[in-house]
């Protein structure tokens, strides 16, 4: 696994005005304030649900946003995607979904970041070859 | 890795990049290969957040805000390859580090009116050595430079694919992201020959 910064977009949060949530919430409130996530979570990383999660989905405990990911969670999506359907800038989605991992609600792809195949000859023939099959 | 059920879905994912100046093209080739219609995602950048985690401290902050156009395609049962396209300009550069991260390579479409939008991608990906083709944009049916010319202007390499493309074109497009992962290929061949 390597390790990289994470960039500090999404940090308009506070921004808004909104406070910190009062402590009984904050674990399920939006980002509690935080810009940065637990995790680095690339952008193409797929995000998909547990069954934990799919069985919390009507928990009153959960989020709106958390609720949300879930539903989306239903079909293949990335971050990039959840981001884009929540109408909510990447850096806030990242914080969400790395919350929403640490619970153990969904669970994130490999990607070629964190396996460091994309200089590998045979993931490349591979991609090649779904490529040419369009 | 995600073991999340008994259904049989895509679990890993990669990446290219598609850049150029605006207009150049970038989300009409995304949207021409993708299987979804484009998505846009953004990201902001808050200058005086830069290495700092609370901005509580830092009331008075400038913010950039950079609006990205995403596509993707499913290479196989497992994988699924999305293709970004990012603006060209520096001050959006706080973006790239994440999006070069793990990318296959990078598309930089060319409007060949606006030649000096691409000089600033070019430089980063050369220096990140993030293989690259550079397709020129005849969306208009006409090519106003021949790539012999736009490779002698942009002071490329003597490996780096010249391309013409039409970015509204399904097939085109295809041909392009094989030839940049063909490039890819022959680049990290050469390095470890052999290992495969």
């Amino acid at each position: 696994m390597v390790e990289y910064p994470t960039p500090g977009d999404g940090a308009e949060f506070l921004a808004d005005g909104e406070a910190p949530s009062s402590s009984l919430v904050r674990p399920y409130s939006r980002t509690g304030g935080r810009t940065k996530p637990k995790r680095n979570l690339d952008l193409e990383a797929l995000v998909a649900s547990t069954v934990n999660g799919r069985e919390a989905v009507t928990s009153p405990l959960l989020s709106p946003e958390h609720v949300s990911v879930i539903q989306l969670c239903q079909g293949t999506v990335s971050v990039a995607e959840i981001a884009a359907k929540l109408a909510v800038p990447l850096g806030v989605a990242r914080v969400i979904i790395a919350d929403m991992a640490d619970l153990g609600l969904v669970e994130v792809g490999r990607t070629s970041a964190v396996e460091g195949d994309e200089r590998d000859p045979a993931f490349l023939r591979r991609v090649l070859s779904g490529l040419q099959r369009l | 890795m995600a073991s999340s059920g008994s259904e049989s879905r895509p679990t890993r994912s990669t990446k290219i990049v598609i850049s150029g100046g605006f207009g150049a093209g970038k989300t009409t080739f995304v949207g021409a290969v993708s299987e979804i219609v484009p998505l846009r995602t953004e990201a902001v950048m808050t200058q005086a957040s830069a290495g700092v985690d609370d901005l509580s401290a830092t009331p008075h902050k400038t913010t950039t805000t950079v609006a990205m156009d995403f596509g993707r395609i499913s290479i196989d049962d497992e994988l699924i390859l999305y293709l970004f396209g990012s603006p060209g300009q520096n001050r959006f550069w706080f973006m790239w580090d994440d999006l070069v991260r793990g990318a296959i390579g990078a598309v930089v479409l060319v409007d060949t009116r606006r030649l000096q939008d691409c000089f600033g991608p070019i430089d980063f990906f050369e220096a990140r050595n993030l293989p690259f083709v550079v397709a020129i944009n005849a969306f208009d049916g006409l090519l106003r430079h021949r790539p012999d010319e736009v490779r002698e202007a942009l002071s490329l390499s003597p490996e780096v694919p010249v391309l013409v493309c039409d970015a509204r074109d399904r097939e085109s497009a295809k041909q392009t992201l094989i030839s940049l992962v063909e490039h890819a290929l022959r680049t990290w061949s050469q390095v470890t020959p052999a290992t495969y």
